[in-house]
C-alpha cells in the first residue's frame, strides 16, 4: 500500500491531533442495538452521522382507496354528483420510526434528500378536491385515488467516538417512502349496479 | 426488517449494501452492483435484485454482531462509486481494512485496472465512507491530474474527471 502526501505539510500537525483511527472492535458482544436506537444516536452521540443513498428514487402509484363519500344514483336516469373529498399521505420507513425535526437521523436524511435529488422530502401531502361522478340508473358511484410515491433506500453510517454496543462503526440498513412532489396521483370514478339492498333504501 | 450491523461485520455488510443499492431503484437487469476487497482484490457482482437479496442473505444470517470472525474485525466500506450522476447505473463498493487516517497521506489506493479494468472511465459519482476522502485520478496508480477530495456524497464528479477515473485514493 503506497501512501502519497495529499495536503500541503503546514496542515498535517493539525490533522495528527484529531485523532481519528479507530480502535478495532475486540469482543463479541450479546447485546445489539435495535436500529431504532441506532437512529436515535444519530448526530446525538456521534462523531460523524452520514446517509448513503443507494440510487435514484423510485416512484411508483400508492394503493387505490376511496375517497369521499359513496353516491347512490336513485332514479332511472344517469345523473351527475359532485363528491368533495379529501385526502393525506404519509412517510412510511423501514424502522418504523418518526421522521419529525427533532430527530437527528430524520434532518440528516431530509439534508441528503435535498442534496441529491434537487427537491424536499414531503413527509405529508393532502390532496383535495371535487370530482364528478357519473352514474347510471340504479348504481352506485365513487372516486378512488391512486397517490404517487416516491421510495428512497439507503444506508446509514454511523461512527462512534467510543464503542457503542462494542463497535466504533454500525451500519444502519433504511428506506422510506413518501408522497412524490406535485402529484395529485391517479383519480378514477368507479361506478357497479346498486345491490338490491341498496335498493331498497331507495326513497 | 434487516438487522443493523457494526462495521465489524462488513462482508455481511457490503453485501447488504449491494442489496440495498439495488432494491430502491427497480434496477434495470443490465445493471451491476459490485463489492471488491481492497486488499485481495476479490469482487462479487449481482446482476439482479433477487441475487442480490439471496446472497446478502445467505452471507449476513448467519454472522451478525454476536458472531463475528476475528479477521473480519477491522474492515470497513470505504467507498462507492456509480456509473451515472446521482448514484445511478452500476456500481461498485470497495471495502478495506480500516477508516481512513487525516494525516495528510493517501491511506488506500485502488486501480480499475484487470478485473476492475470494466469500471474503468465510467465512474460520474461517489461516496466517501469510514472518514475516507477520496480522489480521482485519470491513470493507474495514483497517476495523472487528480480531482478531489471527495470529503461527502457527490452526485457528480464534475467534468474534469467525469468518465476518466482510472485509480482511487483514499486519504
Amino acid at each position: 500500500m503506497r501512501k502519497r502526501w495529499t495536503i500541503p505539510a503546514a496542515m498535517i500537525a493539525a490533522s495528527l491531533m484529531t485523532g481519528l483511527f479507530p480502535a478495532p472492535a475486540h469482543a463479541d458482544h450479546e447485546d445489539t442495538p435495535t436500529s431504532r436506537q441506532l437512529l436515535e444516536a444519530c448526530d446525538n452521540g456521534t462523531d460523524a452521522c452520514v446517509f448513503h443513498p443507494d440510487g435514484r428514487p423510485e416512484y411508483f402509484a400508492g394503493p387505490a382507496d376511496q375517497v369521499g363519500r359513496a353516491v347512490y344514483n336513485c332514479t332511472g336516469r344517469e345523473q351527475r354528483f359532485e363528491v368533495s373529498w379529501s385526502d393525506t399521505t404519509t412517510e412510511t420507513n423501514s424502522v418504523g420510526v418518526s421522521m419529525g425535526v427533532e430527530y437527528g437521523y430524520a434532518e440528516v436524511f431530509r439534508a441528503t434528500f435535498k442534496a441529491t435529488y434537487g427537491h424536499e422530502w414531503s413527509s405529508s401531502h393532502t390532496e383535495s378536491q371535487t370530482t364528478y361522478v357519473f352514474t347510471g340508473p340504479y348504481e352506485v358511484g365513487w372516486v378512488e385515488r391512486a397517490p404517487r410515491m416516491e421510495q428512497v433506500s439507503g444506508t446509514y453510517e454511523l461512527r462512534f467516538p467510543d464503542r457503542y454496543y462494542g463497535h466504533y462503526i454500525w451500519y444502519v440498513p433504511f428506506e422510506a417512502t413518501g408522497p412524490a412532489p406535485g402529484g395529485e396521483g391517479a383519480i378514477a370514478q368507479q361506478t357497479r349496479p346498486m345491490t338490491q339492498t341498496e335498493r331498497n333504501e331507495c326513497p | 426488517m434487516k438487522k443493523a450491523l457494526p462495521y465489524a461485520a462488513v462482508g455481511g455488510a457490503a453485501l447488504l449494501l449491494s442489496t440495498a443499492l439495488t432494491s430502491g431503484t427497480a434496477a434495470a437487469e443490465e445493471e451491476e452492483h459490485c463489492i471488491a476487497n481492497m486488499d485481495t482484490g476479490e469482487q462479487t457482482c449481482f446482476a439482479t435484485l433477487d441475487a442480490a437479496i439471496s446472497a446478502a442473505e445467505e452471507e449476513t444470517e448467519p454472522s451478525g454482531p454476536t458472531t463475528l470472525s476475528a479477521q473480519a474485525q477491522n474492515d470497513v466500506i470505504q467507498g462507492t462509486f456509480f456509473t451515472e450522476r446521482g448514484y445511478g447505473g452500476d456500481s461498485l463498493t470497495i471495502w478495506g481494512e480500516a477508516p481512513c487516517v487525516k494525516d495528510g497521506w493517501v491511506d488506500y489506493e485502488f486501480n480499475l485496472t484487470g478485473d476492475f479494468s470494466g469500471w474503468a472511465n465510467r465512474i460520474s459519482s461517489a461516496q466517501p465512507w469510514a472518514d475516507c476522502w477520496i480522489w480521482l485520478y485519470p491513470e493507474p496508480d495514483l497517476g495523472g491530474s487528480r480531482d478531489g477530495p471527495y470529503k461527502e456524497n457527490t452526485t457528480y464528479v464534475g467534468d474534469f474527471m467525469n468518465n476518466r477515473t482510472v485509480s482511487i485514493g483514499f486519504s
